[in-house]
């Protein structure tokens, strides 16, 4: 079965062609980043004018690369959430408009199922591992059981984390997108150089909480005006602090549902500093980690269409009355 | 302490913060709009989970919505939480929908709103965060429009006696 993917849930337009949900045959990424850079993040107007621009030129583009047509496609899979809403209807709305006009069906993906899912592009993992979901809009973490058994374990109370990073870069005058800025200038400071505070919220909690650690960032730069070096430090401090709560919120899970894989996706799952440390802390532990390559962390079509297929041959089906659904509370069922 | 219809309240920590909002939050009716506005890493998020507290939410169920812009709640009341910090100017905002929110039912809460004051409904409630120190902040609630005064002599009355 060849899947049509479409994802356009935030700043990126993607479509991708999928076969037997794992082959990638394509996968379209139109970043919006040189729009978004002008204004220091996600301009939700900006957002779903650019995705109308790009929504043809990346499905055909995706066709092309896979040398297929629209006619060797044998179903369609679209992001339906969470996300912004006038994103989101473009992408749909093409989705629709194949599925109708080629008589196949269509089924609307949670985004997040796609993170979770975009490893089996690149690796076959045997259930049950912890997922976790990290990036400018969403920080959750996930036991799953199965293709399409996912069961939520926590999530953040406030900020994202890849938001976290996004206000701190912005705060500090650093541009956007903040990860990669941070991660790259946090190389040349001391990650032991400022002791952040490390929100657990509780004892064993599997939530989250990124909002205080922004707090602090900004105390700290009111009463230290950072030299250059100084702020190489703010940099790799910060960064070590998320790091740190990622790294053992994701061990905690492994621990408590005596699960010895963990996958990581999303945004902030490309952070150098991350990778390192969960697979040493997972080493010691005997806790295999796995992170899908960049291109497959950031937002992109062949998660969703990994996704789709197994949703499809699980039966599931959407007829062409779907909407948008711009909060989707995934795996709490 | 207090002018008019203004209270000035120190919070000396964050949870004091969120109590505020609960406070102010118990007081809202339908139709009512709350503007914050406030630097980065002053309490607003703090602060709305308060108020979502005291509408009759759980504060965990309110998360950032500056990724998504705006986060609905439904609940004993709607609450539309909607938060301007990556909006560059007023126009953008009328092109995004945002005066639909202004006439729907329920509690508006709009976090960045001195990015676009006159896009604020004239009646409102305003609640400036400044920051004093690492943990002090001050507090300014303002009533603009007689309905609102309730909730200061309400959170005067709360706090101080």
């Amino acid at each position: 079965m060849i899947v049509l993917a479409i994802e356009s849930s935030c700043d990126d337009t993607g479509a991708a062609l999928i076969e037997e949900g794992r082959r990638p045959l394509s996968n379209i990424v139109s970043s919006q980043d040189e729009v978004h850079r002008k204004y220091g993040g996600v301009v939700p107007e900006l957002a779903s004018r650019r995705h109308l621009e790009n929504i043809v030129p990346v499905i055909k583009g995706a066709l092309q690369e896979a040398h297929k047509t629209l006619d060797e496609v044998d179903a369609v899979g679209v992001t339906r959430g969470p996300g912004l809403v006038g994103s989101l209807l473009v992408g749909i709305m093409a989705g629709k408009a194949v599925s109708y006009a080629k008589d196949i069906p269509m089924v609307g993906v949670n985004h997040l199922m796609g993170h979770l899912l975009a490893i089996f592009l690149e690796n076959e993992i045997p259930f049950p591992f912890i997922g976790m979901v990290a990036s400018g809009g969403h920080t959750a973490l996930y036991l799953a059981e199965g293709f399409v058994s996912f069961r939520f374990l926590g999530g953040t109370r406030d900020d994202a984390a890849g938001e976290a990073f996004d206000k701190v870069a912005k705060y500090l005058g650093l541009g956007y997108p903040g990860g990669t800025i941070i991660e790259r200038l946090a190389r040349r400071g001391d990650s032991q150089a400022i002791s952040f505070p490390r929100a657990y919220i509780a004892k064993d909690s599997l939530d989250f909480s990124f909002s205080g650690i922004k707090t602090a960032v900004v105390n700290y730069v009111r009463s230290h005006p950072p030299t250059d070096d100084g702020l190489a430090n703010i940099a790799a401090s910060f960064q070590e602090a998320v790091v740190d709560v990622l790294v053992d919120k994701i061990i905690w899970a492994a621990q408590r549902y005596k699960v010895d894989r963990a996958v990581v996706s999303g945004g902030v799952a490309c952070n150098g500093r991350l990778r390192e440390r969960l697979n040493q802390r997972g080493e010691e532990l005997g806790i295999r980690a796995y992170f899908p390559s960049p291109h497959l962390c950031r937002d992109n079509a062949a998660m969703i269409g990994v996704a789709g297929y197994h949703l499809l041959k699980e039966g599931r089906r959407d007829g062409l009355d779907i909407g948008a659904l711009s909060r989707w509370l995934f795996g709490r069922e | 302490m207090e002018v008019g219809r203004m209270l000035e309240i120190v919070s000396d920590t964050p949870h004091e913060t969120e109590r505020i909002g609960s406070l102010a939050g118990e007081m809202l009716k339908n139709g009512d709009v709350v503007a914050l506005s406030g630097e980065l890493g002053t309490g607003k998020t703090t602060l709305i989970k308060g108020i979502a507290q005291g509408i009759g939410f759980d504060s965990g169920e309110v998360v950032s919505p500056s990724f998504t812009f705006i986060n609905e709640y439904d609940g004993p009341l709607p609450l539309f939480h909607i938060d301007l910090y990556r909006l560059e100017n007023e126009k953008e905002l009328y092109e995004i929908g945002y005066e639909e929110y202004m006439q729907g039912d329920g509690v508006v809460v709009i976090e960045w709103a001195d990015k676009v004051p006159h896009a604020v409904p004239e009646e409102s409630l305003w609640i400036t965060l400044r920051y004093l120190d690492a943990e002090r902040r001050e507090i300014i609630v303002t009533a603009r429009g007689a309905r609102y005064e309730k909730i200061i002599e309400h959170l005067r009355k709360k706090l101080y006696t």
